[in-house]
């Protein structure tokens, strides 16, 4: 088992990444090409991969199904220069473990290693999940986001496993405001901790009605109870109907099932 | 699109090309209306002065005839004694004597054979006249025994080598007195006797003909000319110099200038003319910044799309590296500030490129029925506390029974909640107030819904009017996307309305949208229709 596998075929962000990566105590495989990852992932398993997603030849999609079916514990943050929501949301929806836009700085790509080594060296808990929350239908994207419509024709988002005891304790959490438009795949809420900055992508579009006021004085609650209590914004979603089939509907055994990967 | 196929050729070199055969036209024109009343009147006067002249000439043979007769009457009844006497000599002497007179051509007497008995000619006497020609032809041609003639009938006009003549045969008839006489010279069973034949000229008529045919020739042509010069005076006022006018106002156009606008100063058809294509030009001009708008905005797309793939490579080596290498310089080092500032400007070349591509993709609408008004409320609730904290008044003038219509209730919000935290911006730090009304008027397609937005703020000025709509346009210094306004103008055409700014500096600005009243999804005809399916 290595540590960092990373696919990338600009010579500079890749060589910027492993230099990283060296600088966290990490060791490293560097891949320009789809075809030359999957020749090292033939011999050995890796405790995370960072994968571009438009590579020449075959694309980063086909490396993070590959990875997902053949080691799926181990977790793959899919990097794009063509950062676009729909990007972020296939990649997400197929199992990727986070979404890390291009460019991104020292404490974005600090804190998206960090969280993933974390997450794939945490055990699954059982129980994590309040009764009430396990009670609403939740959409989830992919590990990373979930949405519950409520009765009253709003959506509560929260952030999903993938935060769920792998911020490492308290952090920073910067949302939007009341008014605010928030874009499905674009940038919901931001969290920093010590060095490391964490996004949270939204999984539904519309417009912010509320913003959870616990967050701000419980500083860990996110990263205790994101199902639950630690539940992020409520929204006016733009197109639920349409939004919400394109998210997948989990029970809570499921989540439990699939939270530690 | 390119910008540059969406506007007419303005090349130099198609102006002379567009303008010559323009201005033949325009005088060809004017001659061809000219050559048809000159054909026209020609024709009418030409007509009507031939008929005069006809009935003149009528008129003045007729007199001659009339004369001829009372001449030939004249001679026979003179006559009428001497030849019952048979005195020839007397009979010689009186018609010598009539027709000697200058009005009188000539003056004879022949018998039935044709053999002439009496002339002030002697010459001619015994000659024999051609029955077929003169006038003999009436009776001897017919066949018909010579009885009463009619006086045309008798008459006869031909010409000499000296000029036209009018004959007239006066035949002199067997009378009881005649056989009864005492020289026996004609016997009962004669019916005619002979013929008295009187010519007199017509060359007093034929000049007095010339002359009126050349009067009237005269004053027909200086009607004619009279009409021409009329017709073209008016015709070159009233037709060609405003036409001139508007065809060389379409090549201004055609050329590129669509400012240019006609006086109107009749309301002819003309006048309508010039009206209709003021108003065309002004549309053309508004169609054209349209297309030219969204041109730019989809060109601008592209681009940043391509930008952002482009430079998101080198910009993730020059973040990485810097934060990297910001992160291990000595706290407080000079180093430590340059890369700090590297890190921040590296970060902001980001969030512009972020911008771009944000702009690029505006989401496809989301249509539904929608009532204008709860959007505007809605809108208006979500900045409540913004315009709360500034000090803003807002006053609402929204028409309550506006028609639902089919657009994308939210992306409405966000152009509603652009253009108040704009006005809220415009407005500054002191107190103001910003006036949203909803109204139903009447357009081109059927009805619109009419938002207006305007705010007691420092106003924009003239030169930033044309460009506010621009992306990345902004009169807010660092504190502006410069993208607001652009997204608002993007989601109104979306929705197939329009959008304007009426603003002057010190004086606030007002924005009026109009938005089509569509009430049936099924009218709109776009892709933003799948995601319903």
């Amino acid at each position: 088992m290595r540590d960092v596998l990373v696919v990338e075929d600009d010579g500079v962000v890749l060589a910027a990444v492993a230099r990283l990566c060296r600088s966290e105590d990490l060791r490293v495989d560097e891949h320009g090409s789809v075809d030359g990852a999957l020749a090292s992932l033939a011999e050995t398993g890796y405790r995370l991969a960072l994968v571009d997603l438009m590579l020449p030849g075959r694309s980063g999609i086909e490396l993070l199904e590959a990875l997902r079916a053949e080691h799926p514990a181990t977790p793959v943050v899919m990097i794009s220069g063509y950062a676009t929501s729909e990007n972020a949301l296939r990649s997400l929806q197929l199992g990727a473990f986070d979404f890390l836009p291009k460019p991104f700085d020292i404490a974005e790509l600090i804190g998206v290693i960090r969280r993933a080594l974390r997450f794939a060296g945490k055990r699954p808990r059982q129980g994590e999940e309040t009764a009430a929350a396990a009670a609403a239908r939740r959409y989830f994207l992919g590990r990373h986001s979930w949405a519950t419509l409520d009765a009253d024709g709003t959506a509560t988002i929260g952030a999903a496993e993938s935060f769920q005891g792998t911020l490492g304790g308290p952090s920073r959490i910067t949302v939007g405001g009341i008014g605010d438009h928030v874009t499905r795949g674009r940038k919901l809420a931001q969290l920093e901790r010590g060095g490391e900055v964490h996004r949270v992508w939204s999984p539904l579009s519309g417009l912010i009605v509320a913003v959870n006021p616990e967050l701000e004085i419980t500083a860990d609650l996110l990263d205790r109870d994101p199902f639950g209590s630690g539940w992020l914004v409520r929204i006016v979603p733009a197109d639920p109907q349409d939004e919400l089939s394109a998210l997948t509907l989990r029970r809570a055994e499921e989540e439990v099932a699939t939270g530690g990967g | 699109m390119a910008i540059g196929a969406t506007r007419p050729p303005g090349t130099p070199g198609s102006r002379p090309r567009l303008a010559a055969p323009a201005g033949r036209s325009s005088g060809r024109i004017s001659r061809q209306v000219i050559l048809a009343v000159v054909v026209a009147s020609t024709l009418v006067f030409g007509l009507s002065s031939y008929l005069i002249l006809k009935g003149q000439r009528r008129a003045l043979i007729s007199q001659v005839e009339h004369q001829a007769h009372l001449v030939s009457e004249t001679i026979k009844s003179s006559t009428r004694y001497a030849m019952l006497l048979n005195r020839r000599e007397d009979v010689h002497q009186i018609i010598d004597t009539i027709g000697r007179q200058g009005e009188i051509h000539q003056v004879r007497i022949f018998n039935k054979e044709g053999q002439v008995i009496y002339s002030p000619e002697k010459s001619l006497l015994g000659e024999f006249v051609d029955k077929q020609t003169e006038a003999c032809y009436a009776c001897h041609a017919a066949d018909q025994p010579l009885e009463r003639l009619s006086r045309p009938q008798r008459t006869r006009i031909f010409r000499n080598t000296d000029g036209r003549r009018l004959g007239i045969i006066n035949p002199i008839y067997n009378e009881p007195s005649c056989w009864q006489a005492a020289c026996h010279a004609h016997v009962e069973s004669q019916s005619v006797l002979g013929i008295l034949d009187v010519t007199l000229p017509l060359a007093e008529v034929d000049r007095q003909f010339a002359v009126n045919g050349r009067r009237a020739a005269l004053l027909s042509g200086a009607a004619i000319l009279t009409i021409v010069v009329i017709l073209w005076l008016f015709f070159h006022q009233r037709v060609v110099k405003p036409v001139a006018r508007l065809l060389e106002a379409t090549t201004v156009v055609a050329a590129g200038d669509l400012e240019h606008q006609l006086p109107v100063r009749r309301n002819d058809e003309l006048g309508l003319l010039q009206h209709s294509f003021n108003d065309m030009t002004r549309r053309l001009a508004a169609a054209q910044s349209q297309i030219y708008q969204s041109d730019k905005l989809a060109s601008l797309g592209r681009l940043a799309a391509g930008v952002a793939h482009e430079i998101n490579n080198p910009l993730t080596g020059v973040l990485v590296n810097s934060s990297f290498l910001h992160r291990r310089a000595a706290d407080g080092s000079e180093e430590q500030k340059d890369l700090e500032t590297i890190v921040h400007e590296t970060k902001r070349c980001r969030e512009i490129v972020k911008g771009m591509l944000d702009f690029a993709r505006q989401a496809p609408l989301k249509r539904t029925t929608v009532d204008i008004n709860g959007v505007v409320e809605r809108a208006l609730k979500i900045v409540d506390n913004q315009l709360a904290v500034k000090n803003i008044k807002v006053t609402q003038a929204l028409r309550d029974d506006l028609p639902a219509t089919y657009a994308d209730a939210n992306q409405i919000v966000q152009v509603l909640i652009n253009l108040l935290v704009n006005a809220a911006d415009d407005i500054g730090p002191g107190a103001g107030e910003i006036y949203v009304g909803t109204e139903l008027q009447a357009v081109e397609q059927g009805q619109a819904i009419e938002i207006k937005v305007a705010d007691n703020g420092g106003g924009i000025a003239e030169q930033d009017l044309g460009r506010i709509f621009e992306p990345f346009f902004t009169t807010k210094d660092q504190q502006g996307t410069g993208l607001g306004l652009a997204v608002v103008w993007g989601i109104v055409q979306e929705h197939g309305g329009s959008i304007k700014v009426d603003s002057r500096v010190g004086r606030g600005a007002t924005f009026t949208i109009l938005l089509p009243v569509i009430s049936t999804p099924g009218v709109v005809g776009g892709g933003d229709q799948a995601t319903h399916a």
